[in-house]
């Protein structure tokens, strides 16, 4: 550059072009679509030749892009050749090692005719492992080998073998991460299907506990396990469930929750239809009620239906302690839940509106500590609301010692700052406070987000209505719940008496050897668990 | 599908929730402080009605659909007509009182109109929930309310005094006997039991469920207005508006349980919230069956509507008072006579 | 779905009806209201107390120094009934008047004696307060009683006035609240009698006038100190057996020293809803005792020798009534027991109790009948409710009122007869062991 064009850049910026790049729309450019698999003529099947096995498996997987991929050619005894197919990091390479490289290379060489004679056997006779499959579906091998599996292809056989190999890095089972009890077995499901339904049936050690395969999502084949016993579910009922999760159509599932919001009835509901745990016990307990649960691999998780409102509230160590303290346990709890919905709107409520119905010196303390404070009374109580919720937001994504701290620190010096600053008056600390602790006391988490959800409603008609809105909105609340149903088992299910001999009472816990009867809304077939005399050391 | 209890409950609180509102006083001021006698002689009349007609229905059908059976197109349209005309009298009534009374106990300030509004709105979501949501929370929700009742009686035990109920009979046996069979008109909403037995699993529980029913909630009325005539002596005691809110105002244990009127107010306004929903949607239902409609439920919004309009008409709650008077004199022998004319006529076509 | 978008309209639109209610800081608490006659006849003189919540509860620092602050304040505003003068007093005290605390009503004498009818009326047609509001005469004046209340030991006053009329202990005072009184008012039934309250005469006061209406009280007999502090309390002393040596106190002269000037003993007779009279202190415990309504009171009888004997005295049963319409006679029991508390050194009671519970029997019935007699002949008033008790014996209520039976008892022979019995001695038994 001349001198004037240097001194024309020293004060003009250049001009550098932007990043040119956008998305070019690229539709219909799939090579092989597996959705619509079954509109083609044929399914592919495996061939005779393995050169034409090697190139459609290559040109399938994308061989050598696909970096994961390994293909391993063998050649057997007197030359025939093979070759194995996995997926690094999913199969188990020790057992490749040891059982199928070492039992392949040691199959006898058969002369060309007799070969066909163990086309059949190949895998009952020779293959040293435990889940091995021999078939001609060239679909099912690929599925496999997506799965973890291994694919074996010999030279010269119409069947391809495909062996369930898998092996990758997960989780141990551990605790569970959110229903924690005192009492009772302290084992929580991890990702691995396979473990989860070993799980629960160490504890149910019957063979009419029916585990049926599920297969969700066209794409992603997520495999499911539906579980029931057989002998006390309701076959409409698990006939429905199959139907259901079979007429869920999408291609990808990634975790059971979307499983669990494909199949309830109402999405925009403020309550959940489905329970979900994580324990195994209560899993087990809720077949013995006769219920249908589904697993799903990778995700810890179990999806529990049909289920009704007051069984979302009670928690597994209800079943543990002794019946007393657990009909305690369950009084506090229905209080804290009353507490955590209605506290605000009825404060709010109370103060704005009925100012009779408070004792006149608590009025007096009430009347004097807001006499400082500049906001009307709802905008304090939605400031502290919505900085309560976001500080436990936040505690969630810290990881894990510094968030509870900082929820407890945050929450205490905010709220001690604010009163300071008489921004906000004392007692309504208090009664954020209380509802805070009383929604941490809730069992489901999904429940105490739309108990969440209920109480801002309900602050909304309390501050705008007093009483009368509040009654309108429970009754309005309560009619529509009363027209859910979860799996064609009424939401609202109505109490059975104290004093039933039911298994699950819905308010109060019975004593064990009076739970005889099984749940009547769900028509099991077998109605009595218990004798009437469940403690024959007594009758002695 | 209703169910036995979930029937039960809802004749419960049919009966019980005009006590809930004016209609003490116009019986105290028809005999006095003997109105729980006149009471009690209106429950047995009511039961005997009942035992009458439910022991001669004959088959699963309702009345409008026996109509039908028994005279054809004309006569169910004519029965059906009645049916609504007098359920919609019944039920405007309440719509005119109620939200005064929720003015005067729970909201002072606010417009009468925004509290009707309000209401309205509220049936008619519950009224499109449907029977079977109303059933269950009727049954789910009148063991609370019936545990605050037992509650609120024990609550005035030191306010009751013989002396206020004597001399025993009042204003006269002829005054409670002769005239006070008017008041029968408590009951008159076992109408809406006739209606609703094609709901119900068979003819056996609609029978068993209407005298529950109707002994608990006659049983109910009874105490409540026995426990208003024990609490305040004659001439006054048919002064005041809503009797049942005035005895919750005499609570006084201590200082802090002193005013608790707006804890009680809030359980009756979701009884007689319920009670609405389930009117409208038993109008709109009868509606249907009437013309052979396919629908109900789009019936639910012009019904509720229509109610409310006609339930301002009055321009005061003085002329209020009045005209629910009036009305509920002049509609109650048509809800006995018709179920009871069918009853017996069931027999003869089965 | 489409409810869903429906909803936040429905808010928007609740939003902007101006409904919202009233916060807690916006409002006054009014405490306590009293009656006084206006020069103008036909309008009262109503005084708001109203409580000040900051000073109460400590809102803001206290300024020291200064004894007891000020946690009550008044208003009086001329108006003719209550509503207009709530409306009158929000003009001038910023924030708007709540009648829903409201403690204590007060009238003063002038309007008791005229009728207080229409302000009952009022109280009770109107939601706002309370039905069981305690009410007294004040007879120097209400605003005078109320501006004189500086409640010593409560930080709320409310709660003065709650516990001072509340009647759970002390005997002199009748308990009256406004929904027994409307009731009353207009039924045959039975008289009420109200508490009187009144403020202690220091020696500032002594230029006023002495009340107008002497005439209403039993013994006459007034004595006017002029050089003490405070006024020699001006009562009689009671020489019958029943509160043996207690003087007959109205409110305003039972505490010889005290910072807090007001004070309640005594009660007034009303006929309907007019004031008729006055009873001292003395009688409205025998009322108290009559009517079964009280708890445990200490009164003192005349012992054998010309000392009074204390006993702590309570029901053992409710009072009987029966009326004979017949035989024109009204039977009345009552029953009580005791226990001993204060006996002088040289009585040994419990060497004669037999004789002792006859003679306090006696006592007791004379001064029962003597009361009754007072009431009937002289005021007029049937303060016990035995016309009440008669309505036992009619069918109907025609009946009832047509025999006209509420002007007839007042004619009825009047029998009383008294259940006595001593039953404890407290920690002391004297005597020689053979009781």
């Amino acid at each position: 550059m001349n001198i004037f064009e240097r001194a024309k850049s020293a004060f003009v910026p250049s001009y550098r072009p932007e990043s040119e790049f956008a998305l070019t729309p690229d539709k219909n450019k799939i090579e092989y679509d597996v959705r619509e698999e079954k509109e083609e003529e044929a399914p592919a099947r495996v061939s005779q030749s393995i050169e034409e096995n090697l190139a459609y498996i290559k040109k399938r997987f994308s061989y050598p892009l696909n970096n994961d991929v390994v293909i391993r050619e063998l050649r057997m005894k007197q030359g025939r050749r093979a070759f194995l197919i996995f997926i690094d990091g999913m199969a188990d390479t020790m057992a490749l090692d040891g059982y199928v490289i070492e039992s392949l290379l040691q199959i006898p060489y058969f002369a060309d005719g007799e070969i066909y004679k163990y086309e059949d056997e190949i895998a009952e006779r020779f293959i040293a492992h435990s889940q091995a499959s021999a078939t001609e579906d060239m679909e099912a091998i690929i599925e496999e080998i997506n799965f973890g599996g291994c694919g074996v292809f010999i030279d010269g056989f119409k069947k391809g073998v495909s062996l369930d190999i898998r092996n990758w890095g997960h989780r141990q089972i551990d605790r569970p991460e959110t229903e924690q009890t005192i009492y009772g077995p302290q084992e929580g499901f991890a990702e691995m299907l396979r473990n989860n339904s070993a799980l629960v049936r160490k504890i149910l050690k019957t063979e009419k506990l029916i585990s049926e395969g599920v297969k969700i999502g066209a794409v992603s084949k997520t495999r499911g396990v539906l579980m029931y016993i057989s002998d006390i579910a309701n076959d409409s009922l698990v006939n429905e469930a199959r139907r259901r999760i079979n007429s869920i159509s999408t291609d990808y599932i990634i975790a059971i929750e979307e499983v669990m919001q494909f199949l309830e009835e109402s999405t925009f509901a403020a309550t959940t239809q489905i329970m979900s745990t994580e324990r195994p016990d209560k899993v087990a307990r809720a077949l013995v009620e006769g219920r249908v649960v589904l697993l799903l691999n990778g995700s810890p998780r179990a999806l529990i239906f049909p289920t009704t409102a007051f069984e979302l509230t009670h928690s597994v160590s209800d079943d543990y302690l002794r019946v007393p303290y657990a009909n305690m346990s369950r009084i506090i709890r229905l209080i804290a839940i009353f507490m955590s919905i209605l506290l605000p709107g009825l404060y709010l409520a109370t103060t704005l509106f009925h100012q009779e119905v408070i004792p006149t010196y608590l009025l007096y303390s009430i009347s004097a500590s807001r006499e400082n404070v500049p906001f009307p009374s709802i905008i304090e109580l939605i400031l502290m609301d919505l900085s309560f919720e976001m500080i436990r937001e936040a505690g969630i994504r810290m990881p894990n010692p510094i968030g509870s701290t900082l929820g407890i620190v945050g929450g205490l010096i905010l709220g001690q700052a604010a009163v300071s600053a008489r921004i906000v008056s004392p007692i309504m600390i208090i009664v954020i406070a209380i509802t805070g602790i009383g929604s941490f006391a809730t069992v489901d988490y999904s429940l105490s987000w739309s108990y969440r959800m209920l109480r801002l409603i309900f602050v909304a008609l309390g501050s705008l209505m007093g009483y009368y809105g509040i009654a309108i909105g429970i009754f309005v609340y309560s009619l529509i719940m009363g027209k859910r149903k979860s799996f064609g088992v009424p939401f609202l299910q109505p109490l059975p008496k104290a004093l039933s001999r039911h298994m699950s009472g819905a308010l109060f816990v019975n004593a064990i050897w009076r739970r005889e009867k099984r749940p009547s809304y769900l028509y099991t077939k077998d109605d009595k668990e218990e004798q009437k005399i469940s403690r024959k050391w007594k009758i002695k | 599908m209703l169910r036995k209890k979930e029937l039960t409950s809802i004749i419960i609180n049919a009966i019980h929730t005009k006590m809930l509102l004016t209609y003490p006083r116009s019986v105290i001021l028809n005999s006095g402080n003997a109105a729980w006698i006149q009471l009690l002689y209106n429950f047995a009349v009511a039961l005997v009605i009942f035992f009458v007609t439910i022991t001669a229905y004959r088959g699963k059908r309702g009345l409008i659909e026996l109509a039908d059976i028994l005279g054809g197109k004309a006569l169910r349209i004519v029965t059906g007509v009645l049916i609504a005309v007098i359920l919609t009298l019944n039920f405007v009534s309440i719509i005119r009182i109620f939200p005064e009374t929720v003015k005067i106990v729970l909201l002072q300030d606010a417009r009468l109109e925004l509290i009707t509004a309000i209401f309205v709105i509220a049936i008619i979501i519950g009224a499109y929930a449907g029977i079977e949501s109303i059933a269950r929370v009727h049954y789910l929700f009148l063991p609370i309310a019936g545990v605050m009742l037992f509650v609120f009686l024990i609550m005035l035990l030191p306010y009751y005094d013989m002396d206020n109920i004597m001399p025993i009979f009042g204003n006269g046996a002829k005054s409670i006997f002769l005239s006070g069979f008017n008041s029968i008109s408590l009951f008159s909403d076992m109408l809406l039991l006739y209606v609703l037995v094609p709901y119900a699993q068979n003819l056996d529980e609609v029978k068993q469920s209407g005298t529950k029913g109707i002994l608990i909630g006659g049983g109910v009325s009874v105490i409540i207005i026995l426990a208003y005539c024990l609490t305040h002596p004659y001439p006054v005691s048919g002064e005041f508006m809503v009797p049942v809110y005035q005895m919750a105002r005499m609570i006084h244990l201590s200082s802090f349980f002193s005013r608790f009127e707006p804890f009680f107010q809030f359980v009756w306004t979701i009884l007689i919230l319920l009670y609405s929903s389930l009117y409208v949607y038993v109008i709109s239902c009868v509606w249907q069956t009437t013309f052979r409609l396919k629908y109900e439920k789009p019936l639910i919004i012009p019904i509720a509507l229509i109610c409310c309009e006609i339930a301002m008409l009055p321009e005061s709650v003085i002329n209020g008072i009045e005209i629910q008077h009036k009305i509920s004199i002049s509609a109650y022998p048509l809800s006995f006579a018709v179920p009871l004319v069918y009853a017996l006529l069931s027999g003869r076509r089965n | 779905m489409k409810f869903i978008k429906i909803y936040p309209v429905i808010f928007l639109i609740l939003l902007l009806s101006g409904c919202f209610g009233k916060e807690p800081n916006d409002i006054s608490y009014a405490i306590a209201i009293g009656f006084d006659k206006a020069a103008d006849e036909e309008n009262y003189n109503i005084t708001l107390q109203f409580a000040k919540p900051t000073q109460i509860s400590g809102g803001d620092s206290e300024k020291g120094g200064s004894a007891s602050p000020q946690i009550v304040e008044d208003v009086t505003v001329e108006a003719p009934t209550l509503y207009s003068a709530v409306n009158l007093a929000d003009s001038i005290v910023s924030k708007h008047f709540f009648l829903s605390h409201v403690n204590l009503i007060v009238f003063s004498k002038e309007v008791a004696e005229e009728g207080i009818g229409d302000i009952m009326e009022t109280l009770s047609r109107s939601y706002d307060i309370r039905p069981n509001v305690y009410m007294a005469v004040a007879l120097e004046g209400a605003h005078k009683y109320l501006s004189e209340i500086k409640p010593v030991l409560e930080v709320n006053p409310s709660k003065y006035y709650q516990l001072t009329y509340e009647a759970n202990g002390a005997g002199g005072l009748p308990k009256s609240i406004i929904e027994e009184f409307y009731f009353m008012e207009n039924l045959p039934d039975v008289d009420s009698v109200i508490p009187i309250a009144g403020v202690m005469k220091t020696s500032d006061d002594e230029t006023e006038e002495p009340e107008s209406g002497d005439s209403e009280r039993q013994d006459g007999g007034e004595e006017q100190e002029t050089e003490k502090n405070l006024l020699q309390p001006r009562a009689p002393v009671n020489n019958e057996g029943f509160e043996f040596k207690i003087k007959e106190y109205i409110a305003g002269e039972v505490a010889l020293n005290e910072t807090n000037k007001s004070e309640s003993m005594g009660m007034a007779v009303f006929k309907k809803d007019k004031m008729v009279g006055v009873f001292s202190g003395i009688e409205s415990e025998l009322y108290n005792i009559m009517s079964g309504e009280h708890r445990d009171l200490f009164i003192s009888f005349e012992g054998m020798s010309n000392q009074p004997v204390t006993v702590l005295l309570r029901d053992a049963k409710s009072p009987r009534i029966n009326v004979d319409i017949k035989n024109k006679r009204v039977d009345m029991r009552l029953y009580l027991e005791s226990d001993l508390y204060s006996i002088p050194t040289e009585d040994r009671v419990e060497e004669y109790v037999d004789k002792f519970e006859m003679k306090a029997a006696e006592d007791i019935e004379k001064a029962c009948k003597k009361l009754i007699k007072t009431a009937f002949s002289e005021y007029d008033a049937d303060i016990l409710g035995f016309t009440r008790k008669a309505k036992r014996k009619f069918l109907t209520y025609h009946d009832f009122i047509d025999s006209n039976i509420a002007e007839d008892i007042k004619n009825y022979d009047v029998d009383i007869s008294v259940d006595f019995s001593v039953r404890r001695t407290g920690l002391i038994i004297s005597g020689e062991g053979n009781m």
